[in-house]
């Protein structure tokens, strides 16, 4: 008999779907504002540059949730791995998603309320959430206060390294969220990991693995 | 230690490849006796009209309520277009003594004397215009905008800022005031905040381009006399924001020519004054984005085929 473990509350759901499709159009009209093109627009300037600012600041308020929601509850201790072993267990992962999957092992880490990530979770979502997003939220923003930016810097426009940043950083959530969408297939199910984020409940739980966090 | 000094010359050899000035276009020399026969000459016109001289000024019969509306800036003066020339090359005959001729401003060499070529294409130009489709073409002459004791041509300013102040001068000082704008038209003065509002961070393009880069049509030669009405003016964001920002036919066509491509930025010559999003990409940070991209994407598609197979064969194996 399977065991189910709730470890998605509603309110984390609507949360990520939400930054989910406020991330894809900031994606789509962010390449659409970088890439112009006269002839061929993806979508046309100034309808991206509204969708783009209305789903910046969108996201930025669900930064705020999230930023409040990790301190009051202690989940930011989710995203900090055990020092501990963390290269055997990177290791161990990084096995399992070339090897052990193919070989269609089970996973060795299955996430709990408790603790929902895995080693190499754990490193991409820091490095997501507390690195990438921050930078991004905080170029985008300034780049709505263009004249608070230095007139020249090393003889370009002062907007420039915010740009540089603010691109770079969106392609690597960018990036991150091909990596997310394609790890979202790789549970015991295609489909598995999506049913978790739409019904909250991880139905894998009949594996009996040997979680790698106490 | 090898790291950290790569990473100082990459800075000082960023700042230097980034720095370097985009060279002004320098006017043609002058003989130096020639310069000084002309200030010589300009020099005794100034005795009355300029700020000094006036203030000193006890000559009988000068009007000085007339004259106030006639004094030059000596230092802005020599700063224009015409800063070499000779007053009485324009101001003839009827200038040379005082009190001056009674009918002197017909004896004024107007701007076509010297720019012919030029008046005839600005003027049909022209005729196509708001300003003369309006029907107050008589209310225009060069000089309403072009005041030749001041303009400067774009081509020899330092800043496509300056270009922009001096540009933008020229239409405000009658779509900035009514009173002005009452001189030459009986219509009310049109809103410009409210006509622009579909414009985003509007401070920051007016002060970044001249109100011709839309209210013109493009022209690949000079820049078009043929000043567009709101409904036919330039709306489309891409007309800059792009790589082949048409900014390359306006604002920036002085500097095109002096471009060289600058650590791989499209238009690096706009991107000294400012960054335009669309226009000022960075074609080698575009393409290693892209080959780390085409990895992922590579790598992600390679894991799926794996998978599909190792599937296959475990399903086989089992039976």
């Amino acid at each position: 008999m399977a065991e189910r473990a709730y470890i998605m509350p509603i309110a984390l759901r609507l949360w990520h779907w939400t930054n989910a499709l406020l991330m894809i159009l900031l994606i789509i009209s962010g390449a659409s504002l970088h890439f112009t093109d006269p002839v061929i627009p993806l979508i046309r300037f100034d309808i991206a540059r509204t969708i783009h600012n209305v789903s910046g600041i969108g996201v930025s308020v669900l930064y705020i949730f999230f930023a409040v929601w990790n301190s009051a509850t202690g989940s930011w201790r989710q995203y900090i791995p055990e020092l501990k072993g963390l290269k055997a267990n990177l290791d161990r992962q990084n096995y399992y998603v070339f090897v052990g999957q193919l070989k269609g092992d089970a996973p060795h880490v299955v996430p709990t309320p408790e603790q929902k990530f895995n080693a190499m979770q754990q490193l991409t979502y820091i490095g997501v959430m507390y690195i990438a997003m921050p930078v991004v939220i905080v170029t985008g923003l300034a780049f709505f206060y263009p004249e608070l930016a230095p007139a020249q810097l090393f003889g370009f426009d002062g907007l420039l390294p915010i740009a540089v940043l603010h691109y770079v950083a969106g392609f690597g959530l960018t990036m991150f969220l091909l990596g997310h969408l394609y790890m979202g297939t790789t549970g015991t199910t295609v489909a598995g990991g999506f049913r978790m984020m739409i019904t909250g409940w991880h139905d894998e739980h009949d594996e009996k693995p040997e979680n790698e966090q106490p | 230690m090898a790291a950290i000094k790569t990473v100082i010359w990459a800075a000082i050899g960023l700042v230097l490849l980034t720095t370097s000035a985009i060279a002004q276009i320098e006017r043609k020399p002058i003989a130096p006796e020639d310069l000084k026969n002309i200030q010589d000459s300009n020099a005794k016109c100034l005795e009355c009209h300029s700020e000094g001289g006036f203030d000193t000024l006890n000559r009988e019969g000068v009007d000085k309520d007339k004259l106030r509306d006639h004094l030059v800036d000596l230092g802005v003066y020599e700063g224009s277009n015409h800063g070499r020339v000779e007053c009485k090359a324009c101001h003839v005959k009827g200038f040379e003594e005082f009190p001056h001729a009674a009918d002197d401003k017909k004896q004024i060499n107007w701007c076509d004397e010297c720019h012919t070529r030029k008046f005839l294409r600005i003027e049909m130009q022209f005729d196509e215009s708001v300003h003369a489709k309006e029907g107050i073409k008589e209310k225009f002459t060069c000089s309403t905008c072009h005041d030749p004791h001041v303009f400067q041509a774009a081509k020899y300013m330092n800043s496509p800022r300056d270009v922009v102040r001096q540009d933008n001068d020229f239409c405000l000082s009658c779509h900035g005031s009514d009173q002005s704008f009452e001189q030459v038209s009986k219509e009310a003065r049109p809103d410009l905040v409210e006509n622009h509002e579909w414009l985003p961070n509007r401070p920051l393009h007016w002060n970044a381009v001249r109100c011709v880069e839309c209210h013109t049509p493009v022209s690949k030669k000079v820049m078009s006399h043929e000043i567009l009405p709101a409904e036919k003016a330039e709306k489309r964001c891409v007309a800059c924001h792009s790589a082949d920002s048409t900014l390359r036919l306006r604002l920036y066509k002085h500097m095109v020519s002096e471009e060289r491509s600058r650590v791989g930025f499209v238009n690096s010559m706009i991107l000294n004054e400012a960054y335009v999003i669309g226009a000022t990409r960075n074609v080698y940070l575009d393409l290693a984005l892209g080959i780390f991209a085409a990895v992922v994407v590579f790598i992600i598609v390679l894991h799926s085929i794996l998978r599909i197979i190792a599937a296959w064969v475990r399903s086989r194996r089992n039976g």
